[in-house]
């Protein structure tokens, strides 16, 4: 039994981080209809990013977050005004493999700036578990779950309450009605883009604690981003952050009960499932 | 006159919103059946139901005795029943004459068969001219015809067309008046969505008024123009403050 | 000049270059030479691409899991081989309906989806393949991967000394692919997946069975799909999970090749391949060890400025350029026509 709550705790704790790497994605496709395939390469990037400036710094990555969260914003933002408005109108081939794209070139220049090499960035809690009755949890698992509910937080916060944020949803809801009333609907784009992106970076300094950081770690989050999107309902910020949570307990589970190469498999599976039965997601729009 | 279509008590209700209550009429073979109402009424959300885009949420939908109701749209096509779109829902990633053989498809399976027939459907509507360019250069009025092109190329017993004449000038709708009755000659029975009076009451048979999703009125054009509740439905009831 | 382009002694001399241009490789090239090998590697992916065609540029379903049709070909007439001594040959057309099978499992959650959900689901689906094929290491060795006996040259057993017989192979299941695309393109089903395409309302309503057209291309599709695995598994002798059923090794490659060459044209594919192919290779030889990213780069970067350029491909940006022309020759036949009538 304990090994079985133990299981779900630790899902959730992964799935926290899920949930904000994939609030991007969906705030993405929500706002600007596109749906970024290379959203994995900018968590990738934020990874290098937090690590390097760790190397130079000697500051604790998840200190670091926020500055690591501005450059993947900028980088964001260059990439939507440069290349994907451009294919805002073309047809759904061109977007799709445009992002796609996107994503092998930044994938080998990452490899070809910094190799293949697994690099790690240790901290010093990286190996420290906190003990709560029967069950441990990994500190920096909990500080990442943590940071990313912070992250969620003042970015529900930012869209509800300040008026770039509702500028930003109106134009999800009625772009006609939001460029009557004065909204720059490509300069929301750019936004929501570079956020998007940015939190994706930002989450990948929150992760670099306990993970390695290697320029295809993208293809092994590919997969759980999209499905966590999807079952939330692509568009749905709500939506990816429970669905976050789902998802990260479904793989917990499931590595308890089958073999490890076969941890994504269900998740793969209940990525199918959604698409056939509920494609607009557990809360979809 | 026989019967060749009929709704039940058909209501369709999108979310708490209900487009269309508790409809009920028929419509006899070989008429033309007019349908009125203010926009929202629900006009072509009937259509729409009839032609199988949507199912109703209750009632029935009854097609030469047959019921059809939450039959797939092409399943209904094939049986004789086919409509034009509002909003003009043209292929226009193909050409002209391609548009019209997908429809002739329905009924002959060869494509140079369709191909023929297609030719032969756009001359009857007067669009014979260069058939190669897209749908996107054509004008307003030759959209329009496109699309009821396509749809009788269908082979349909019943035709609905949905506002095929906005946006005519008054000769055109003259033309369009014609090529309407001419349809109706031909065998096909038709329901017919306008917003100009004057057209919909000469072309018209019968006439049904909807307001709000309702049936308000059904009859003669006469009857029905000078019904009270469709003329406050077009143009509100008398103010009551003093 | 348009008109007379397309006038029957032209098009046979087309043809014949064209005829000429494909016989030409096994006659000039030595038989275990650099050319003739990554010869028929050109023709599958252009096979690839013109199966890939079928839903991806006729029906606008963009699959990125072209994959999975691939690499289950390839395992079915390999394991035949390998466990049963079936002659690849039988083993390829039940790869073709191994793959024909899968394509109407992963049907049914996938085809309601339009856009990118379809995308995603073909993705998923791949995916979930490579993982279970990597799973079961007992039928299919894993990760370590497959490879095939090679029993000496023969016909029977689909293996030859040097690669000609090969090309030649792949040469006449080009042919067959590219003429099962000539006739879905030019026939019912092609009008059916162009309408459901642009319209999928529209089509319905006109009588289009929109899910059955979509059903008869994703089945054409991937039965060749499966074909053409089995060629890869012959030509390399060797196969992998990670490979056959790789994203990025062949489902986004499948894909780039039709992109190129002119999306929903039959001979895009074939362009594609022949741009994309060689330079794959060259850029592998070019760029070892640590620049092998480079070749990478160089895709990705060609793939982007040829969306932002011209997203239909090279060979539809050729036909707006004729189209262009003859437009412009029909005006000027018809302005001269009316001159000489005043």
């Amino acid at each position: 039994m304990t090994n079985l709550l133990q299981a779900i705790f630790n899902g959730m704790l992964t799935g926290g981080v899920y949930a904000v790497v994939s609030v991007g994605l969906s705030l993405v496709f929500g706002i600007v209809d596109v749906v970024n395939f290379a959203q994995p390469e900018f968590l990738m990037m934020g990874m290098f990013v937090a690590y390097f400036m760790v190397l130079m710094s000697g500051l604790d990555p998840i200190l670091l977050s926020p500055l690591v969260f501005l450059v993947v914003f900028v980088f964001g933002a260059i990439v939507q005004k440069v290349l994907i408005e451009r294919v805002l109108n073309a047809p759904l081939v061109a977007q799709i493999f445009l992002t796609v794209a996107v994503a092998m070139v930044m994938t080998s220049a990452a490899q070809l700036l910094f190799g293949a090499d697994f690099r790690s960035s240790p901290t010093f809690y990286t190996t420290i578990a906190v003990h709560v009755g029967p069950f441990q949890f990994s500190l920096p698992q909990i500080l990442a779950f943590v940071v990313s509910g912070s992250m969620a937080a003042i970015l529900w916060a930012f869209m509800e309450w300040t008026d770039v944020g509702r500028a930003i949803r109106a134009t999800a809801q009625n772009r006609t009605a939001a460029v009557l009333v004065g909204v720059n609907p490509y300069r929301m784009y750019v936004l929501a883009f570079a956020i998007g992106t940015g939190l994706a970076g930002a989450a990948g300094a929150v992760i670099l604690p306990y993970s390695y950081v290697f320029p295809t770690i993208g293809h092994d989050w590919g997969l759980i981003m999209f499905t966590v999107v999807v079952l939330g309902g692509l568009g749905s910020v709500p939506g990816a952050l429970v669905a976050g949570l789902v998802i990260g307990v479904i793989q917990s589970l499931t590595s308890v009960y089958l073999p490890t190469q076969l941890q994504n498999l269900v998740v793969f599976i209940v990525f199918l499932l959604t698409l056939a039965y509920r494609p607009a997601g557990l809360l979809g729009r | 006159m026989s019967e060749i279509l009929r709704l039940e008590k058909v209501t369709k209700r999108f979310g708490g919103l209900s487009a269309v209550s508790d409809a009920s009429f028929s419509v006899n073979k070989g008429e033309i059946l007019g349908i009125i109402g203010p926009n929202g009424a629900g006009k072509t959300t009937i259509f729409s139901l009839i032609v199988g885009l949507h199912k109703p949420s209750e009632g029935r939908i009854v097609f030469n005795g047959r019921e059809i109701q939450g039959l797939a749209p092409h399943t209904i096509a094939k049986l004789g029943v086919t409509k034009t779109f509002q909003t003009i829902s043209l292929f226009n990633d193909m050409p002209i004459l391609d548009n019209v053989v997908v429809g002739a498809l329905l009924r002959h399976r060869k494509t140079e068969d369709a191909i023929a027939e297609a030719r032969k459907t756009l001359s009857k509507v007067g669009l014979d001219s260069d058939t190669t360019c897209s749908p996107a250069d054509l004008g307003l009025v030759d959209r329009a015809r496109l699309e009821v092109a396509r749809a009788l190329a269908t082979g349909p017993t019943l035709l609905l067309l949905d506002e095929v004449m906005a946006g005519l000038t008054p000769t055109e709708m003259k033309d369009a008046i014609e090529m309407v009755r001419n349809i109706r000659n031909s065998g096909i029975t038709l329901m017919v969505v306008e917003h100009n009076m004057k057209a919909i009451m000469s072309l018209s048979d019968r006439i049904i008024a909807f307001d709000h999703g309702a049936k308000i009125a059904e009859g003669s054009p006469e009857e029905v123009s000078n019904h009270p509740d469709v003329i406050d439905s077009y143009l509100g009831a008398e103010c009551e403050s003093a | 000049m348009y008109a007379r382009l397309n006038s029957h002694p032209f098009k046979i001399v087309r043809w014949a270059l064209l005829a000429l241009l494909l016989i030409l490789p096994p006659l000039i090239f030595e038989n275990r030479g650099y050319y003739l090998r990554i010869s028929p590697l050109v023709l599958m992916f252009a096979g690839l691409g013109g199966a890939w065609n079928i839903i991806g540029g006729f029906a606008n379903q963009v699959s990125l899991g072209h994959a999975a049709f691939f690499g289950a070909g390839a395992y079915t007439s390999t394991l035949l081989f390998k466990f049963t001594g079936i002659s690849p040959w039988v083993g390829m057309m039940a790869a073709g309906g191994v793959a024909g099978i899968l394509s109407l499992v992963i049907a049914v959650p996938t085809f309601r989806l339009r856009g990118h959900y379809f995308a995603l689901g073909t993705i998923a689906f791949a995916e979930i393949l490579r993982v279970l094929f990597l799973y079961f290491k007992g039928i299919t060795e894993g990760p370590v991967g497959l490879c095939v006996p090679f029993v000496g040259h023969s016909i029977w057993v689909f293996q030859f000394h040097g690669n000609v017989g090969y090309y030649l192979t792949a040469l006449a299941l080009l042919c067959l692919t590219f003429f099962v695309a000539y006739r879905v393109k030019m026939g019912r089903l092609g009008y059916q997946l162009r309408a459901l395409s642009s319209s999928h309302e529209a089509a319905e309503v006109v009588g289009v069975d929109t899910y059955r057209a979509k059903l008869w291309a994703s089945i054409l599709s991937s039965v060749l799909t499966g074909a053409w695995g089995t060629f890869y598994a012959q030509y390399l002798c060797f196969i992998d999970p990670d490979t056959v059923f790789g994203f990025w090794t062949f489902s986004v490659k499948i894909a780039m090749v039709v992109i190129l060459g002119g999306l929903g044209t039959i001979w895009g594919p074939l362009v594609g391949a022949l741009i994309l192919i060689p330079l794959d290779e060259w850029t592998n030889v070019v760029f070892t060890g640590n620049l092998a990213a480079v070749s990478r780069l160089i895709y990705g970067g060609l793939l982007i400025g040829l969306i932002l350029w011209q997203p239909r491909g090279l060979l539809y940006w050729l036909s707006q350029v004729v189209e262009r022309r003859r437009q412009n020759e029909i005006r000027m036949a018809s302005t001269k026509m009316e001159a000489s009538h005043e």
